[in-house]
């Protein structure tokens, strides 16, 4: 059975995932001590909403790219050709 | 005496939820160690959630935003909220399936079976229980630092030592560190890892709720958010660092002081446009001195501090987080999870969660640095604030009961674990499955936690003044270090036991030698202000690639088992 992700979403997630990593370099923020929403400072603020940019990017994780491939592997009984492999002596009760 | 019935109330409460949680327990040891695969959504954020913020949180946050101000939450909480999210999703849900299909209990026995070596399991497991022991230190510490000011003189008799001199009669550290450990241990061995996920989520729930009501009274106290706005250090226009408001306890209201008070001043004041700035409300790095009086001979003594942060600091300070990928005891919680579906609200709301603890600890200590002396531990922030601000002895009994919580939420998970490693890779691992009964390996897995716990007591009263921050970033950055391992495992085919073994060892050399050069635990940067971890992670993932291109791959059934292929 596959369960590789589907590609293009995963590629998606992949994007977004950089374009945030690249929006929290704030620097244009640095130096702004002013205070703007409920009293926070600027810097501060910015970043509250990059945390919920952040879960809004878990919401589209999975909803569209969740990796339902893996999910059924996990629940399949192992067949012979995969099944589970241990080195040593003491998992073997696994 | 009142904050202390709280307290004593709140772990009487946990100790009930270990013995109701130990009722439920199925008495095997799959069911101690990963509770039977059995957890849900709600409950596996809770857990995974409380077990990932601990005294760093609340009590490391508030102290850093303290020194550094509020570029502490873009430093380690919103980017957390991305790579902890990523990780969840990329790598959680992958070793979720894979440990449920091959029946895995432990980090250790994935990467053995993984990378083919029986050798790697004992080379991780020294560095995983290293690594944790850190981690368990800023809880004990962090815990003896949060009681002390908020008992201060209920036993003046009794505790005549205290920490500083205004502490007189509180509750040692030494005592705090030793009840907790035994609650702790308690709930953990009635209940095993069904118990310590229920008293995590309890636990969370309370240290987020309480962390809510403690912002709420502070900014009541100090007249709403705006004006709270204004209460940090400023700087004048010759260079002092000064306060401009004080707190009446009495009167429970902030007054102006006129003139301000002195409290410091900027090293090398050259720059006009420094002039009426709030250093912590921004992020320009500035050298600042300021004076502290000696507990023991009441002589001020000068110290610099650097507040704001550099922006290569910053943006390497993205490489902590990957600790999350390497961490045994979240990889035990993964495991706990009834399935895979059980991770999309901790994928989702993690990053919330981390909103909602960081914000509001991040801005008490960056208006606290207007109102408390600067020379005061960074720990003892929070605790100090909420005694001034809050004063009411039932709400600040309640309020620490939460500081506790987030403390103690981790620390469950991190005794069980090592338990967990110790009995499944070390001692069945090496006389085979059927030599011990389940009974046997329950008490084998509890004794070795007593040990683990005994020796990190001892060595949390040796460095009872460490920056709880600053420790909970060199543990974390042992794990990131470790991270190309686990990726590699699960994405890269071409990974090598070799090339595992290479990567692991020289994580561990490069981290133990940035640790040395710090002095054991402190603050430390490699030239311009790059941290450690991002430096041990690219060495650790050079020696990855290269040793396993050297190396022959690892064999088909092995790329079979751990990358199904398409039918």
């Amino acid at each position: 059975m596959s369960v590789h992700p589907k590609t293009v979403p995963m590629r998606t997630f992949w994007l977004f995932f950089l374009v945030l990593l690249f929006l929290h370099q704030d620097i244009w923020n640095w130096s702004d001590e002013s205070l703007v929403g409920l009293g926070m400072p600027t810097g501060l603020f910015y970043h509250a909403l990059f945390s919920l940019a952040c879960s809004a990017l878990g919401v589209w994780a999975v909803t569209r790219a969740w990796p339902t491939e893996w999910e059924k592997y996990a629940e399949e009984k192992s067949s012979p050709s995969t099944k589970s492999k241990h080195i040593g002596k003491g998992n073997s009760e696994q | 005496m009142n904050v202390l019935l709280i307290i004593s109330g709140y772990l009487s409460l946990l100790l009930l939820l270990g013995w109701g949680s130990g009722r439920m327990f199925r008495g095997t040891s799959r069911d101690f160690f990963v509770a039977s695969h059995s957890i849900g959504p709600f409950l596996l954020l809770m857990s995974v959630f409380g077990t990932t913020m601990t005294a760093f949180a609340l009590v490391g946050s508030t102290g850093k935003s303290f020194e550094r101000g509020i570029g502490t939450y873009g430093l380690m909480a919103s980017i957390s909220g991305l790579i902890h999210m990523a990780i969840f999703f990329l790598i959680g849900i992958r070793l979720w399936a894979l440990g449920k299909r091959h029946g895995y209990l432990t980090q250790i026995q994935f990467f053995r079976a993984r990378f083919e070596s029986d050798g790697l399991g004992y080379i991780l497991f020294p560095i995983l229980v290293l690594l944790v022991v850190p981690y368990l230190l800023i809880g004990i510490i962090g815990a003896g630092k949060v009681i002390e000011p908020v008992t201060a003189g209920a036993f003046p008799d009794l505790f005549t030592n205290p920490t500083i001199p205004a502490w007189i009669g509180g509750i040692p550290p030494w005592l705090t560190g030793l009840v907790i450990c035994i609650v702790v241990l308690t709930y953990v061995f009635l209940g095993g890892s069904r118990g310590a996920a229920l008293a995590n989520a309890f636990q969370t729930v309370v240290f987020m709720g309480m962390g809510i009501v403690a912002f709420y009274f502070v900014v009541q106290s100090l007249g709403g958010l705006e004006q709270a706005g204004k209460v940090p250090m400023r700087i004048t226009e010759d260079g002092s660092l000064v306060q401009d408001y004080r707190f009446d306890q009495k009167a429970g209201i902030l007054l102006e002081q006129d003139p301000p008070k002195k409290i410091g001043h900027v090293l090398d004041f050259k720059n006009s446009n420094l002039t009426d700035r709030h250093p912590h409300l921004g992020r320009d790095p500035i050298t600042v001195e300021f004076k502290k009086k000696n507990p023991k001979t009441g002589e001020l003594v000068p110290f610099e501090r650097e507040l704001g942060i550099p922006f290569i600091t910053f943006v390497t300070y993205l490489f902590i987080p990957l600790s999350v990928g390497m961490f045994p005891h979240l990889f035990q919680h993964w495991l706990t999870a009834r399935n895979a579906r059980a991770f999309k609200l901790t994928v989702i709301a993690h990053p919330l969660c981390i909103l909602i603890v960081w914000v509001p600890c991040v801005l008490i200590g960056s208006w606290a640095t207007g109102l408390l002396p600067p020379g005061i531990p960074p720990p003892a922030v929070l605790s100090a604030t909420l005694n001034m601000l809050v004063g009411d002895p039932w709400l600040t009994g309640l309020l620490t009961a939460g500081v506790l919580a987030a403390i103690m939420s981790s620390m469950d998970s991190q005794f069980l674990c090592l338990g967990t490693v110790f009995t499944n890779d070390i001692v069945v691992h090496r006389a085979g499955s059927k030599v011990y009964s389940d009974p046997q390996k329950l008490k084998i897995a509890r004794s070795f936690i007593v040990v683990i716990v005994a020796v990190t007591y001892l060595l949390a009263m040796a460095v009872q003044n460490a920056n709880v921050f600053d420790l909970a970033i060199w543990c974390f950055s042992g794990f990131a270090a470790l991270f190309p391992l686990v990726f590699s495992a699960l994405y890269w085919k071409r990974a090598t036991k070799a090339g595992a073994i290479a990567s692991v060892l020289t994580a561990l050399i490069s981290w133990a030698w940035f640790f040395h050069q710090s002095g054991y635990g402190g603050e430390y940067f490699v030239g311009p202000g790059i941290v450690p971890a991002a430096i041990c992670f690219f060495v650790s993932a050079g020696a990855l690639v290269v040793v396993s291109l050297l190396t022959s791959p690892p064999a088909q059934s092995t790329i079979d088992q751990f990358f199904p292929s398409r039918s």
